[in-house]
């Protein structure tokens, strides 16, 4: 009966022995320890420190000074947030269960779209709803014109054929981006997919390889192959500053297929796919770990740049004067 | 002349025997009994991926298995499948939104075999060893953590396993105050298994899967198959006893401890305590 006792107690014995196995996890609210675990994720892992001429360093000696054990959590979230937004990335957040901090690409120019003007007086009521896009004939029939808000993962082949079928006998097509946040890159693709003559390389990207600011492995290339319908007259590309991620990626993906013309203001940038984490407090955050450039070696992700810069008239209340631009260009 | 006959018959003979042996085996192979264990139960487990997070998760999932085992005294077969499913929580510092996390499966394949080793003077011990080789993987879905909501791992390993068995049955009626026991089997057994070879399959340096983005969505471009990384280690306690006829009721604890080796900023560790179950129902 005690060998049996024994085997008992061998047995349960082992399974402590996990204690001495695994790592201890860095569970803790001290400011001081969530503070030095968000710096240096974003230290060894985020991907624009050389480009964007940030001297993390230097931001851990100014954030710390202002980092108090005794400090709320409203505090510490404070100078965190403010910390990240020094990265000046819209793909940049600190989420806790009482505040998300975002920092505001979009502020960096004029939000060159008025909806409002764009529904009323060039889609107008009988515009077509196909999937995330609204649609419709301009300039007499000459144009076809398609919005596109976002990007949600949804957009399908057959959506996609049936416009550019619909504006097959069009001079030009407008596909206007401004104000798009991005989503699902994927859409992306696809749409650029039915605007392409062959396969197509769109543009490189980089991915972090390394705790080193610049340990990159890559570039990888992204192609593109027609499919289905395609449209290969000239088409025009309208962006602004909300034109962001994915919106920044189309801008750069179009600005390689040679019939296309990037007009508007330069995009918000977002060329770097976020991440996501966990702090020790439980908050989470994400930046970003990739960099997709130009076939140049360009980086853009402060902005890709148009071909042709037009802003619209904040005075104007029935005309978008970047449409007309675009049409004029298109004629 | 005379010594290559005798070289050639040898070696015939050997050949011959080798062949018995090879028979003997199969036919031992073929009377083996054969029992089919179903098993259901809870599974305490907690994991911690350092690549995402560096908090635990825990959480307690329902776990099916279903087994061949062979077993003699002096040899044993088991094969193994098992799914564990349910969710994981971290519950700490009032963090409500990203502390649920789905796990879609926790499963392993497995398969051992054991040998007896005569070193145990009553008949009622059995001593065997051998090697157990497993794949467990994992598959979880945190939305909070964005870009890096999904998780999987593969682990493969090979160990080195050795198991203690004791009879208890009791082969006469016995009365413990109002309660009688009738003379049936009773078994405890325990088994330890200890990794040789442990190879994971990991994430790469930044967790997120990018390939989406340059046009080539792959599940796993980015992942790394290290082969010997990390270290796994496991135990089983049975209490087994006659139900009905030849077939047994198992009660198991299952435990089982597994961590990539990467460093320690992007390591994972996920432990399953398993309470199981088993009705064994035997097939020869």
């Amino acid at each position: 009966m005690n060998k049996v006792i024994l085997l008992l107690i061998a047995a349960f014995t082992f399974t402590s022995c996990e204690k001495i196995m695994f790592d201890e996890e860095v569970r803790s609210t001290s400011p001081k320890d969530n503070f030095e675990y968000l710096w240096k994720q974003c230290d060894e892992k985020y991907a624009f420190f050389d480009y964007k001429g940030i001297d993390w360093n230097e931001r851990k000696t100014f954030y710390s000074s202002k980092i108090t054990e005794n400090m709320s959590k409203e505090a510490l979230f404070d100078v965190l947030a403010s910390m990240m937004n020094d990265l000046k990335d819209g793909h940049v957040n600190l989420v806790s269960n009482f505040n998300v901090s975002n920092y505001h690409f979009n502020f960096k120019g004029v939000t060159n779209i008025n909806d409002r003007i764009v529904e009323e007086f060039y889609l107008t009521t009988n515009m077509y709803s196909t999937g995330p896009f609204l649609h419709n004939f301009l300039d007499n029939g000459n144009v076809g014109y398609i919005r596109f808000k976002s990007f949600p993962g949804t957009v399908t082949d057959d959506q996609l054929d049936f416009m550019i079928e619909r504006y097959a006998s069009t001079k030009g097509l407008i596909i206007d981006v401004r104000q798009n946040g991005g989503g699902a890159v994927s859409d992306m693709f696809s749409i650029v997919s039915h605007m392409i003559s062959g396969k197509t390389l769109v543009y490189q990207t980089y991915t972090k390889s390394g705790p080193g600011h610049n340990d990159f492995e890559g570039p990888e290339d992204a192609y593109v192959e027609p499919k289905g319908k395609t449209y290969t007259k000239p088409i025009i590309v309208l962006t602004d500053r909300g034109t962001f991620s994915s919106g920044s990626h189309f801008t750069l993906a179009m600005s390689n297929v040679p019939h296309v013309t990037i007009m508007g203001d330069t995009t918000g940038g977002g060329m770097g796919l976020p991440n996501g984490g966990q702090l020790p407090n439980g908050w989470t955050y994400r930046f970003s770990v990739t960099s997709t450039r130009n076939l140049n070696g360009a980086n853009y992700e402060n902005g890709v740049p148009p071909d042709v810069i037009s802003i619209i008239n904040p005075a104007d209340v029935n005309k978008d004067a970047v449409i007309d631009a675009a049409i004029a260009r298109l004629n | 002349m005379k010594k290559l006959f005798t070289a050639l018959l040898t070696v015939l003979s050997v050949g011959a025997m080798a062949q018995d042996v090879t028979l003997a085996k199969t036919k031992y192979r073929k009377t083996m009994p054969v029992v089919f264990e179903v098993s259901a139960g809870i599974n305490n487990s907690k994991f911690i991926d350092f690549g995402t997070s560096p908090l635990y998760y825990r959480g307690s999932l329902i776990t099916f298995m279903g087994a061949i085992r062979k077993e003699t005294a002096k040899r044993e077969v088991f094969f193994s499948l098992r799914y564990s499913t349910g969710s994981y929580s971290m519950n700490y510092n009032d963090i409500e939104t990203a502390s649920k996390l789905n796990l879609i499966g926790n499963s392993s394949i497995r398969y051992t075999r054991l040998y007896q080793i005569n070193v145990m003077k009553s008949e009622k011990w059995n001593l065997k060893a051998g090697g157990t080789v497993d794949f467990t993987a994992d598959f979880r879905s945190n939305p909070a953590l964005l870009n890096n909501g999904l998780g999987y791992e593969l682990f493969t390993t090979l160990m080195a396993s050795g198991k203690i068995s004791r009879d208890i049955s009791n082969t006469e009626m016995k009365k413990m105050w109002f309660l009688k026991f009738k003379p049936k089997m009773r078994k405890l057994s325990y088994q330890l298994d200890l990794a040789l070879i442990n190879g994971n399959l990991r994430n790469g340096y930044i967790f997120s899967n990018s390939t989406p983005v340059y046009n080539d969505a792959s599940f796993f471009k980015q992942y790394e198959y290290n082969i010997f990384s990390g270290y796994r280690m496991g135990s089983r306690l049975d209490y087994e006893q006659a139900v009905f006829g030849n077939n047994t009721l198992k009660f198991s604890y299952v435990w089982d401890a597994m961590m990539s080796g990467k460093d320690g900023q992007d390591r994972f560790q996920l432990v399953n305590n398993m309470l199981l179950v088993s009705l064994n129902i035997k097939l020869r």
